[in-house]
């Protein structure tokens, strides 16, 4: 009885210590954690830096669809001056 | 090309025409005939005119002349098109801020008296109206009453831009702004049309490419005059019976038909941008137009900044 208890603790620790030493050569031998610091660098997209939102709206009506029309006067036309503006 | 001016309607007309001058002289004259019979016909300032006639027969059927008859069943088409922005039925409440003279009158007069009903009072829908196109019949119901000074105006541009295309290769028709261009100046790809500046109106704020069709515009700042202390425009929200309170000075369409743009800017100008998405989503009609705001800044349809001129 004392034999076989004796013989099962040599087992536990044998398994034990080898089961140790093998997870730590596994673990020496893995790929390395890329650094915390160094991870966020490579992560990073650059996008390009968006205007304000004043002046996204300045290019329409309330946010409609109605678009601001620049000015543009024609000179010197050769058909006759018509005008439009309400009676 | 040759250029004819002269007043009628309460607006300066002009008609241009390219072609043989003795053509066109006979032409601009057939042209005038037509404007000054059809004023006759449509103002509501003359006892005498049709439009006068049919008011006064509310609640019992009138027969219309065909030309008439078809000025009538257009504003009922664009009054349901516009979701009842568009309302000739609002000639009481026109009346009762106080534009019940020519514009010509009141200008000259300057001030009209305040009425004591001054409350907008209810009035029935323009939607009620029957007409009858096999007999040329129109019953308005009764204590209704019409102006068609608008519609009627742009509908008469065109017909005399019709008119004035028997004599001229290219013409055009300005009738106060509502315009009815017919084929091009030699030379040119387009119509150079001058945009006015509401609170300037002898300055352009932009120049438009128009082709043949149709442009007119609406404005707040052009029929104006003062009942009392307070400032009154024709514009007519019919949803309130008072003058529109406006997000914008101006509005100008380009369409193919000159009633067609009178009625759209009338009604977009009144029913503001909320109004113009719905209207143009519903109404069938792909619309340009150009709105001027207070600051007198243009703002346009995607579709409408092809129009406008560039360098």
């Amino acid at each position: 009885m004392k034999i076989t208890t004796k013989l099962s603790h040599y087992w536990f620790v044998i398994v034990s210590v080898l089961s140790f030493l093998v997870g730590w050569g596994m673990l020496a031998h893995s790929l390395k954690p890329i650094p915390v610091s160094q991870a966020a660098t490579l992560n990073i997209v650059s996008l390009s830096t968006l205007p304000p939102i004043q002046v996204f709206n300045a290019g329409s009506w309330n946010g409609s669809g109605l678009n601001y029309v620049a000015p543009s006067i024609r000179s010197n036309t050769g058909s006759p001056i018509l005008r439009s503006g309400g009676s | 090309m040759e250029t004819f001016h002269f007043r009628a309607m309460s607006t300066d007309i002009l008609l241009a025409a390219q072609g043989n001058p003795s053509l066109i002289g006979e032409g601009f004259e057939r042209a005038q005939q037509f404007i000054q019979a059809s004023e006759r016909r449509f103002t509501r300032f003359s006892e005498a005119s049709e439009l006068s006639e049919l008011n006064r027969s509310a609640g019992r059927p009138f027969l219309a002349s065909p030309d008439f008859f078809s000025v009538v069943s257009l504003a009922q088409r664009f009054f349901h098109q516009t979701r009842g922005l568009f309302d000739p039925s609002i000639l009481p409440d026109l009346q009762r801020v106080g534009y019940d003279r020519s514009i010509d009158l009141l200008r000259q007069q300057g001030t009209v008296p305040m009425f004591e009903a001054m409350l907008a009072s209810e009035r029935q829908s323009f939607s009620e109206m029957e007409l009858d196109e096999v007999r040329s019949m129109i019953l308005l119901p009764l204590g209704m009453a019409l102006d068609l000074g608008g519609i009627a105006k742009g509908w008469i541009a065109e017909q005399t831009g019709i008119i004035l295309s028997n004599f001229s290769s290219a013409c055009a028709v300005n009738a106060g702004g509502d315009m009815f261009l017919i084929g091009l100046p030699d030379g040119e790809e387009h119509w150079s049309v001058g945009l006015e500046d509401p609170l300037q109106p002898e300055k352009d704020l932009t120049t438009l490419k128009i082709y043949p069709g149709a442009i007119a515009s609406s404005s707040v700042t052009k029929r104006t005059w003062k009942q009392g202390e307070i400032q009154r425009h024709h514009l007519i929200d019919p949803r309130t019976g008072e003058p529109a309170i406006t997000e914008w000075l101006s509005i100008t369409v380009i369409a193919l038909h000159t009633y067609e743009a009178e009625v759209f800017a009338k009604a977009l100008l009144i029913g503001g941008p909320k109004e113009c998405e719905d209207i143009a989503r519903t109404s069938g009609t792909q619309l340009s137009y150009l709105a001027v705001d207070h600051e007198r800044k243009i703002w346009g349809t995607e579709k409408s900044l092809e129009y406008v001129y560039v360098h």
